[in-house]
């Protein structure tokens, strides 16, 4: 009885101490993938932007510290938590956002489940409150008592990414037209949206960084322009409602690089997303653009 | 209420402090009374079922024990397996053999009126009316005493950590534990924590990820290239395995917490050096309860080579249609029993062993080879996916496609190849001598944290459908 009661007690307190110590390893790759350090400037968006901009070339060309804390499916929700943990866990608050935008950026799918992407970070305050508001009890104990469960399969990428860093685009891929053709014509693509608690959100980010006094650009990243092109009057409705936004406030501006790449189907992986090539391209056309402003 | 999600161990953790808090008579009670709740957290409609399974096996029990002539055992017995099977046959079979009797009507140009009936398949029937049936022939046998106890006969056929899915246990191996006085012992509660973590690990970070991968690939089959489709058959493999050998784990494990024994179920299947072997090694409850209970009445191989064939086939088809009403359960049966014969016709009905480790090997991969070959059947909702399958791989077309993100094929490239170097390790090193504390420990700590890091808490088990 006295062994058992030993190899219990043993078997706890090892699972709490590789808890701690895998979790210590886990969270230093993350955070260095997310670079949740202090930065002039800091990239804040989902996959588009994860892929689309490159943080290395970024901070070569505008000579700026760049922080990219961009999480694959994060919606106007997400990126205002982000912005806050970033400010929180860094203590330094950035001379400028740069925040992707799309047709898409209001779309209810996007945010679908998101919280589940902050599940890692929940030793933050700011973490904390948002999951405890969005993910069920029964989740948010679990991943509170074993730290281990709250990492996800794109988490593990995402450190390795990390500890290498690493922020390019790994994909080579073209844009399969032929295929993408037979999908607008079945009507199976990602459609634009208007949900209303977004688009509440996102001018709730817009004027929180006005409060905060910093800059904001909304940098629309190019879609394919099949993609583009398939809901014409809700694009529009969409990047008009994005331009009206940043006309409301000073600080903000918008930057739409669909009207230069969008027609460039070579720099593109899928009808959302840059590959390698349409990452360069981008981030050297953003960072030309931004060098302009900032002169 | 799945045994690999955390209601389960509450009720489990629940379950085991009020057993031994209770005193020795009290025990077996609360055991059913655990049991029937654990069925009814299913599908509390289906306890009417089992409480008919309890009845028949023990009314007609002793209606066998009492009977003076050979007529009348026979005669109970018969009436014990009607009553046990039918409920199995109707909400298992009914509509296969409906749905099969309509489409051989319609190419007859018969009219058929019989309508398809929606019926939900009772959680574990196959496995508690085989439990059932073999306790009745036990008792006609006289190889043990009817059980006169109502509360050990019902605990007997619903024993919580077996009902969903086995092992299909016996009657003179469990009923004498139930009747017994069952002592907390530390040694006993220990290796039945360390086969549920084990079985934990093998279920829900083996076998639930290469479900996604499977799953994608039996999906849409046509889409896939040859190489995504050997992968499909090959990771399918050990998905069933460890799914099914995970429960089986975790439910002698559990048993194990309760002071019960249960029998195992596989015995490293897939180091087999033959199919005779592999079906050795494979589901062993099922496939002893095969033997006894219809191999050897039908004469077993005690007979002429064409009556040996035809016991065999039978028992195979026999155990394709236990597993499920499709005649893709069918052919995979069918399968393995042609294997089979085909084996003893090449090396004889008693081989000799293979001696040197490369035979030993070239045998083992063309057994396992054969085995996946046969899943596909298994897997594919119906010929027609199994076909186009079949035909993918033969075709040699098309690249790898990795069907889910590359973080996770390579994540779980990884795990498997942790799990195949841990069974390769449990599989030559048999008779370990105990381990000290803290490597014990270690051992139970790293398995948890990859179950807490890697784990699937979702998917259901495959064997639970049966």
């Amino acid at each position: 009885m006295k062994e058992f009661c030993k190899v219990i007690a043993l078997t706890l307190v090892l699972f709490a101490a590789l808890n701690l110590m895998v979790n210590a390893i886990l969270q230093t790759g993350l955070k260095r993938y997310y670079c949740l350090q202090p930065a002039e400037v800091l990239v804040i968006g989902h996959s588009m932007s994860e892929m689309g901009i490159d943080r290395d070339l970024l901070e070569e060309r505008l000579g700026l510290s760049v922080a990219k804390y961009c999480m694959n499916g994060a919606g106007t929700a997400d990126r205002l938590v982000m912005l806050k943990h970033y400010i929180e866990t860094t203590g330094h608050k950035p001379k400028m956002v740069i925040y992707d935008v799309s047709a898409r950026s209001f779309s209810l799918d996007l945010a679908d489940n998101s919280h589940a992407l902050f599940y890692p970070f929940m030793a933050s305050p700011v973490i904390r409150e948002y999951l405890r508001r969005n993910a069920s009890p029964k989740d948010y104990w679990t991943k509170r008592l074993i730290p281990l469960t709250r990492y996800d399969d794109t988490r593990f990428g995402a450190v390795i990414r990390g500890y290498r860093r690493n922020w390019k685009c790994s994909s080579s891929r073209r844009v399969d037209l032929h295929a993408f053709s037979e999908r607008l014509k079945q009507g199976t693509f990602w459609k634009i949206g208007f949900d209303e608690e977004s688009m509440r959100l996102f001018d709730e980010t817009l004027a929180w960084l006005d409060v905060q006094g910093i800059n904001c650009i909304l940098v629309a990243l190019p879609c394919l322009d099949l993609l583009n092109e398939a809901q014409p009057e809700l694009y529009a409705k969409a990047m008009g409602h994005i331009r009206s936004e940043a006309e409301k406030y000073p600080n903000v501006q918008l930057h739409d690089m669909n009207g230069e790449l969008s027609a460039r189907h070579e720099l593109f992986r899928d009808p959302i997303h840059l590959n390698r090539e349409g990452q360069i391209v981008a981030t050297s056309q953003l960072a030309d653009s931004l060098k302009d402003g900032l002169k | 209420m799945l045994p690999n999600a955390f209601p389960f161990y509450f009720f489990l953790l629940l379950g085991i402090s009020l057993y031994y808090a209770l005193s020795h008579r009290w025990r077996n009670l609360f055991l059913l009374t655990a049991s029937i709740f654990f069925y009814a957290s299913w599908e509390w409609r289906f306890l009417g079922l089992l409480s008919w399974q309890i009845a028949v096996s023990y009314i007609l029990g002793l209606a066998i024990g009492k009977s003076a002539t050979q007529i009348g055992r026979k005669w109970h017995l018969a009436t014990g397996a009607f009553l046990s099977l039918s409920p199995l046959v109707f909400f298992k079979y009914f509509n296969f053999l409906n749905d099969s009797a309509r489409q051989l009507c319609t190419a007859l140009d018969l009219s058929y009126l019989v309508p398809h009936l929606n019926i939900l398949l009772p959680l574990g029937i196959s496995f508690y009316t085989f439990q059932s049936l073999g306790y009745l022939v036990d008792v006609y046998r006289r190889q043990i005493e009817p059980e006169r106890d109502f509360l050990h006969c019902a605990l007997f056929i619903s024993f919580f950590p077996q009902i969903a899915s086995g092992p299909i246990g016996r009657a003179p191996e469990l009923l004498p534990q139930f009747r017994r006085i069952r002592e907390f012992s530390p040694e006993a509660f220990e290796s039945g924590l360390a086969q549920i973590i084990w079985g934990l690990f093998k279920k829900v970070v083996v076998a639930d990820r290469l479900a996604f991968y499977v799953d994608a690939i039996y999906s849409n089959p046509a889409a896939y290239g040859t190489p995504s489709l050997c992968l499909a058959a090959l990771f399918f493999s050990i998905q069933i395995y460890c799914d099914f050998s995970g429960y089986t784990d975790i439910a002698i494990g559990t048993a194990r917490l309760f002071g019960i024994e249960l029998r195992r179920n596989f015995e490293f299947p897939y180091f087999s050096t033959s199919i005779n072997d592999f079906w050795k090694r494979w589901h062993i409850s099922l496939t002893s309860w095969f033997r006894d209970y219809l191999y050897i009445p039908l004469g077993g191989n005690r007979c002429s080579r064409l009556r040996h064939a035809f016991n065999v086939m039978v028992v195979f088809l026999f155990s394709g249609l236990w597993h499920g009403a499709n005649w893709t359960f069918l052919a995979w049966g069918g399968m393995h029993g042609v294997l089979q014969l085909l084996e003893n016709a090449i090396r004889g009905r008693k081989p000799t062993p293979y001696r040197s480790w490369l035979s030993k090997s070239i045998a083992g991969l063309l057994t396992f080879l054969l085995v996946t070959v046969a899943w596909i059947f298994f897997r594919a909702p119906d010929f027609r996916t199994a076909s186009v399958i079949l035909k993918g791989i033969c075709s040699w077309r098309g690249g790898l496609s990795l069907g889910v993100s590359l973080n996770t094929f390579a994540i779980n490239g990884l795990l498997l190849l942790v799990f195949a170097l841990w069974e390769i390790w449990i599989f030559t090193h048999p008779v370990s001598p105990k381990q000290p504390i803290w490597q014990r420990s270690l051992k139970y700590a790293v398995l948890l944290s990859m179950i807490a890091m890697f784990g699937q808490m979702s998917g259901g088990f495959i064997y639970q459908h049966f």
